[in-house]
């Protein structure tokens, strides 16, 4: 065994750890040495922070460039989120810009899609994006501006997905913006919305070390949020009386830690939080004295649909109802109906119910797809709330349902800026006039600009290009193409070329497939960018390399269109209030302006939330700090929200308000009696078996990153189709052979794995989304939550043949 | 590039121009007014609708904004239709000058098994890093080591580098027993990185189809 090397020690540690260690510390140190022999440090390396790229845990990495090249990548220290470590993804990052493949120049198509080999033709970025002005104003000319379509996602960086929905809802007057978060938040926003008037988590990260009890509701996060899985190992292994249970239909790595693991039948969650609600009022653990301060109780809508419909509609009717009314409606949730519907016994009901009643645990619940990709994803959100409430378990360190985000900005993109259909910035909606008024003051254009009703939520835009009326349609950070469920039928609307799609991207994807125009695009360090995390962090960073070829960023390409549209205006801000810095590198789009485009985007955003509880801080600031977390107010982040200790809207003396609701219930949260209802398609004689997808830890959603980092892709090439063992005895298959699995919509082909990481019960199969060989979109439902139109990626039926 | 084979010839940028000519001509007949070119104040009579339903052309004066920079067209030959005459052009007699790009993907050029090492630990090699700071890989089976609460079999083997059978199991790194905060060293693993699977993953054994 080697002796510890000064050298070796600086290799594994971080440079800022390093600056203060004392040799002295060294010196004592007798455990074995880590480096590997011929593993050299790389020399004369500029460090910088920039947040990862991947999933919404938001860690900080510190990015060694040197000659404009990134040369290697390490988890930050000074971050509060991760605290100087990365996921096997995050070290991954150095990769995902070089691939061989990258996209350089703008193509238009030269045949047809429908042309098993497509063929473009370089273009230049004025002719290119002529023709993309050319056809939007054409859509909207002929078809009307709600024919005018944007596909963003949570991977925009703040001000990206600020210009686009302002050049959208305030420029081309068309409300048809979504990004693909609705297939993944859209449920926990609905569900924030519906319970608290006001989006994303009460809590913080911070409630890691506080809990004593963490219960997972659908959430693999030991695979998916790695880092935040180490500090709950953390919490658990240094408290050892801390309990992690893990709710789940498939037995996976999460229950490998957890003290215990709980499956439950689809759809039945809805069932065991109603059945937890009785035992908690059974057992006398309600705390009413917070209940009759700060809930009320209301009824809404049963039997809501799933959205299979086209121009599906949906609108909720709420009536106020007592807590007696409401202990009637759980009451019928006993043990034993519970155990019927969910399959979990009653003692696994009680012990749940032990972790939400006793009042000396604090708990976290967690949650991500399992709840949110749900037809009654809303319903789940309202029900954890619920029994969160019932106990008062809410708004203190380690008292936290936390609904983890899945994407790098959703919270601070897609739903803090609202680029979606029905909103405008910091929780404002295209629907109320006053909103409205608010928003076309701030942008400075005419009153009356911003069309008041929303147009398209992102399954119904598909359906809209296949019904012929999205006659435009362009995407940006996402992977449409491979991600929407039930895509034959999208695909094939798409193929009959009457609607002029756009893709924005790296590297060629299904989407680009289908594209008539591929616009090449700068990405992460290439540009400078703000995302916002789970726990409402806004974090920033500086661009630090260009981009290869021609590539520009999405903001870049927005805002030339805009010019072209006659709208440039939107983007036209003063270059003595906002100077470029001397010696920065600055983003194509603010050298093409030559004003700082980024800092005046930003100024301007934060109108929106100034002084009602949305604060976001100058610009400045988050360049100087790790991020901070909204609302913040004298340069203060608020870590817990409406509870007077921590968070200065909650006024003197009422401990806790939930001010969102201050117009609805004068500042009272909503307990909403939800009910259990089967899912639209269940496994039958036909389709005898339940899909589940998901994601796997090396890749990021559908794989156009990670598959280009060769560390990433050799450890997990390709998706396979998880079984149960008994499962492939009866349909005699082996481990590593070939499966088809159909449904009503389509079929894939994919490898059996029997003992991986994701464990279904008998009758259930586990296909991973992020291989475009493995197309398991084909096959999944396009049904949604009625009230966030959120899919559910998580159920449906199939069969499986063996192919010979 | 590698992916682009052929640059365009002038033929096809001839080709491109005169498209782009069209698309000029298309974008002036239909773009509409704009909301901000003058005083926010509006006239009721000017706003639009505040609706989604579609809005006919209103034929806007000012098509594009002052700032728009001027594109530089060249003279075009001719104006061919831009859905057939690129594919006209590419007789396959004309493969040295193919003006048309291709998009090769490279993780769809060739299917890379799943085949991951079934080598016990302890008989692996070592694999290079992805680069210098990056953790080192599994070079050995991990697929049926579990991690729980009460057991973590990594850390049993590579706790100080155990030996056995000739081999050495690389040892924990001093980093993984620091505090962050304190710098203490401890003896117990830093409890954060207990989960070794979140680093250190396992490599199918076939090299990938393209270069790294």
């Amino acid at each position: 065994m080697e002796q510890v090397t000064r050298r070796n020690f600086i290799k594994f540690s971080s440079a800022a750890v390093v600056a203060t260690a004392s040799t002295g510390l060294l010196s004592n140190v007798t455990r074995g040495d880590v480096a590997e022999e011929g593993v050299e440090e790389i020399e004369g390396l500029e460090w910088n922070k920039i947040p990862c790229r991947f999933c919404g845990t938001g860690c900080s990495t510190l990015v060694g460039t040197k000659d404009g090249k990134i040369e290697s990548v390490k988890g930050d220290p000074e971050s509060p989120v991760n605290r100087g470590l990365l996921c096997v993804k995050g070290y991954g990052l150095l990769k995902i810009q070089n691939g061989s493949d990258r996209l350089t120049d703008p193509l238009i198509l030269a045949t047809s899609k429908s042309d098993p080999e497509p063929k473009y033709r370089k273009a230049s970025w004025s002719e290119a994006l002529n023709l993309v002005a050319e056809k939007m104003a054409a859509a909207k000319a002929e078809h009307g501006p709600s024919s005018v379509a944007m596909f963003g996602s949570g991977q925009w960086t703040i001000w990206e997905g600020y210009a686009a929905s302002k050049l959208w809802k305030g420029g081309i007057q068309s409300n048809s913006i979504e990004p693909n978060a609705r297939h993944c938040m859209a449920s926990a926003v609905a569900g924030f919305a519906t319970t608290f008037g006001m989006d994303e988590p009460m809590g913080c990260y911070d409630d890691f070390e506080h809990a004593n009890a963490f219960v997972l509701w659908g959430s693999n996060m030991a695979e998916m949020h790695p880092m935040l899985w180490a500090r709950i190992t953390q919490r658990r292994l240094v408290e050892t009386s801390t309990k992690i249970i893990n709710m789940t239909v498939a037995s996976n790595r999460t229950g490998e830690m957890a003290d215990q693991e709980i499956i439950f039948e689809p759809q039945s969650d809805l069932a065991i939080a109603n059945g937890i609600a009785n035992q908690i009022i059974l057992r006398g653990n309600v705390n009413h004295e917070f209940l009759n301060k700060h809930a009320v109780f209301k009824k809404g809508k049963l039997d809501i649909g799933y959205g299979l419909e086209d121009n599906f509609k949906f609108a909720e009717e709420a009536s106020a109802v007592t807590f007696e009314e409401y202990a009637e409606f759980v009451s019928e949730y006993t043990p034993e109906v519970v155990q019927e519907i969910s399959g979990i016994t009653p003692q696994e009901l009680s012990d749940l119910t032990d972790v939400y009643a006793d009042p000396n645990v604090k708990v976290m619940s967690l949650w991500t797809m399992g709840v949110n990709q749900h037809t009654r994803g809303t319903w789940m959100n309202n029900l954890i709330y619920n029994i969160h409430l019932l106990v008062g378990k809410i708004s203190t360190p380690g008292n936290s349902p936390f609904s983890l985000t899945g994407q790098p900005s959703a919270c601070g993109t897609a739903r803090e800026v609202g680029t979606f259909t029905h909103r405008l910035p910091a929780d404002l909606v295209v629907a109320n006039p006053e909103h409205r008024k608010f928003a076309e003051e701030i942008w400075n254009i005419p009153e009356g600009t911003i069309p008041a009703a929303p147009s398209y939520h992102a399954v119904e835009m598909v359906r809209a290009i296949d019904r012929g009326e999205v006659k435009f349609f362009w995407s940006q950070v996402s992977n449409p193409f491979q991600d929407f469920a039930n895509l034959n039928r999208y695909v094939d609307a798409v193929k009959r070329e009457d609607c002029f799609v756009v893709a924005s991207d790296v590297y060629p994807t299904k989407t680009t497939e289908l594209a008539d125009v591929i616009l090449p695009t700068a990405m992460w360090s290439e540009k400078e960018g703000a995302f916002g995390n789970s726990e409402r962090r806004t974090h920033f960073w500086k661009q630090l390399t260009h981009a290869p070829g021609q590539a520009k960023s999405d903001l870049w390409q927005l805002i030339e269109v805009a010019k072209r549209l006659g709208l440039g205006n939107l983007f036209d801000y003063s270059a003595s209030e906002y100077p470029l810095n001397e010696g920065q590198l600055h983003s194509d789009a603010s050298v093409e302006a030559g004003f700082y485009m980024e800092k005046a985007l930003w100024e301007e955003y934060r109108k929106f939330g100034l002084g009602h509880a949305h604060d976001l801080a100058p610009f400045e600031l988050y360049h100087q700090t790790r991020g901070l977390r909204w609302p913040v107010v004298d340069g203060e982040e608020t870590k817990w929200r409406y509870n007077e200790e921590y968070d200065p809207y909650v006024p003197e003396g009422e401990g806790f308000r939930f001010y969102g609701n201050d117009a609805k219930t004068d500042g009272k949260a909503i307990i909403w009696l939800r009910a259990y209802e089967p899912p639209p398609e269940v496994p039958d004689i036909e389709y005898p078996m339940w899909l589940m997808t998901g994601r796997v830890l090396e890749h990021w959603h559908s794989g156009t990153m990670t598959k280009r980092v060769p560390s990433l892709w050799k450890a997990y090439p390709h998706a396979t189709a998880n079984i149960h063992p008994r499962d492939a005895i009866k349909m005699d298959v082996e481990h590593g052979e070939k499966i088809r699995v159909t449904s009503r919509r389509g079929s894939c082909e994919v490898t059996v794995d029997i003992g991986g990481r994701v464990k279904p019960p008998q009758g259930m199969v586990y296909v991973p989304w992020f291989d475009e060989d493995v197309m398991i979109n084909n096959v999944t439902l396009d049904a949604y939550c009625p009230i966030s139109k959120q899919t559910d990626y998580k159920k449906c039926a199939v069969k499986i043949e063996k192919l010979s | 590039m590698k992916n682009f084979s052929v640059t365009p010839t002038a033929k096809t940028l001839a080709i491109g121009f005169s498209l782009l000519a069209l698309v000029m001509v298309a974008c002036t007949s239909a773009d509409e007014p704009d909301p901000t070119a003058t005083s926010p104040a509006p006239a009721a009579t000017q706003a639009p609708a505040p609706t989604a339903t579609p809005e006919p052309p209103t034929g806007g004066d000012t098509p594009l904004a002052p700032t728009e920079t001027p594109v530089v067209v060249e003279e075009p030959t001719k104006a061919p239709d831009p859905t057939v005459a690129p594919v006209a052009t590419t007789a396959p007699t004309a493969i040295p000058d193919d003006p048309f790009v291709i998009l090769k993907s490279i993780i769809a050029e060739e299917a890379l098994p799943n085949n991951y090492t079934e080598v016990a630990p302890g008989d692996g090699e070592l694999l290079e890093r992805l680069f210098p700071d990056a953790p080192p890989y599994a070079p050995h089976k991990v697929s049926d080591i579990r991690i729980t609460t009460k057991s973590n079999k990594c850390v049993t083997c590579h706790e100080g580098g155990f030996s056995a059978g000739g081999s050495v199991a690389t040892g924990i790194p001093l980093s993984h027993y620091t505090d962050q905060y304190t710098l203490d060293v401890s003896n117990d693993l830093d409890p954060r990185r207990y989960m070794c699977t979140s680093c250190h993953v396992p490599q199918v054994t076939d090299p990938l189809p393209w270069a790294e």
